[in-house]
């Protein structure tokens, strides 16, 4: 490396620099989280009704599921999400419990009533797609049980968090069992090609492609963006509650109360 | 059978567990900032009294 590229690169080491430590700074992340929120609601609202638009109203009805299909504009991103925010409150928690990082400890657990609200919205729109479709509600079959299973796992971990009083040491105890139900992420997703389950395969697949048509996979990609865009408004939300939660005491939030900046 | 009700019941349930998901920080926002405020209104009295 010559001198000319170190010098480059320096500014830009400390730009990331800066902005993980103004990440722990609570008053920064609080102002930082209270601007972006708007935007990230506007644009799950704009998506969400863009996508059930076209979804609901103007995609065909499928040859074979006739309409309940529609549902899939639903149960899919919902069990997309329910997957997701488990991996990335598991990476969070792994973040808080190795660096000691209080804002991701704040995080990972705000992450799970969000992911926990996908994961009941993912199995009850299946169950009342499964009505019509498979003609019972519910199998005891290996997608449907490990998600199940997934929705007592974020239980456990809002019920473990709120089990301690001490907060930050209830965080990194949820943080860990967070961590040990990684686990059944993949026995989630993989359990349609490891067992000989009733619920269907992957119809999408990021390298191999999709066999839905573009006119019923449009809608379902932009209603899986738009519930990214719930998730990460609800998760700065949520997390600012928490850090004024936890630092009701502190100069920081006492001093933006009395100028009415919250 | 007619699917309807069961499309429409699962836009329901997912409608009302979002907006109650996203709606419930907002109460304990409230309460945070209450509370605060109260710590605030007990400690101004003694700052004015130190001036």
């Amino acid at each position: 490396m010559n001198v000319n590229t170190a010098v480059q690169q320096k500014p830009r080491k400390n730009a990331l620099v800066m902005f993980i430590h103004k990440m722990g700074s609570p008053a920064w992340f609080y102002g930082f989280a209270g601007k972006l929120i708007p935007w990230l609601w506007a644009l799950f609202g704009a998506l969400a009704v863009w996508g059930l638009y076209l979804g609901l109203f103007k995609a065909p009805p499928d040859y074979l599921q006739g309409e309940s299909f529609r549902i899939m504009y639903l149960h899919v991103p919902a069990a997309w999400m329910s997957m997701l925010i488990y991996a990335a409150m598991a990476v969070m928690g792994f973040i808080a419990l190795v660096w000691r990082i209080r804002i991701m400890e704040i995080m990972a657990m705000s992450s799970a009533p969000i992911g926990a609200a996908f994961t009941l919205i993912a199995l009850a729109s299946g169950s009342l797609w499964g009505r019509p479709t498979w003609g019972t509600y519910w199998v005891w079959d290996a997608r449907l049980t490990s998600e199940l299973v997934l929705l007592f796992l974020y239980l456990g971990v809002i019920g473990l968090h709120n089990a301690i009083d001490e907060p930050r040491k209830a965080a990194r105890a949820a943080c860990l069992l967070a961590l040990v139900g990684l686990v059944n992420l993949p026995i989630i997703h993989y359990s349609v090609k490891w067992w000989n389950t009733l619920h269907q395969g992957s119809s999408i697949s990021i390298t191999g492609g999709s066999s839905i048509d573009p006119s019923m996979l449009w809608p379902l990609l932009i209603m899986a963006v738009a519930t990214k865009f719930y998730y990460a408004a609800n998760l700065l939300t949520r997390s600012r509650v928490k850090l004024l939660q936890q630092d009701l005491r502190k100069s920081w939030a006492r001093e933006m109360i009395r100028e009415n900046r919250a | 059978m007619s699917h309807a009700p069961f499309i429409w019941a699962s836009y329901a349930i997912g409608a009302v567990v979002l907006l109650w998901c996203a709606l419930a920080p907002l109460a304990k926002k409230r309460r945070a900032i209450r509370d605060i405020r109260k710590l605030n209104q007990l400690e101004e009295p003694s700052r004015d009294s130190n001036t």
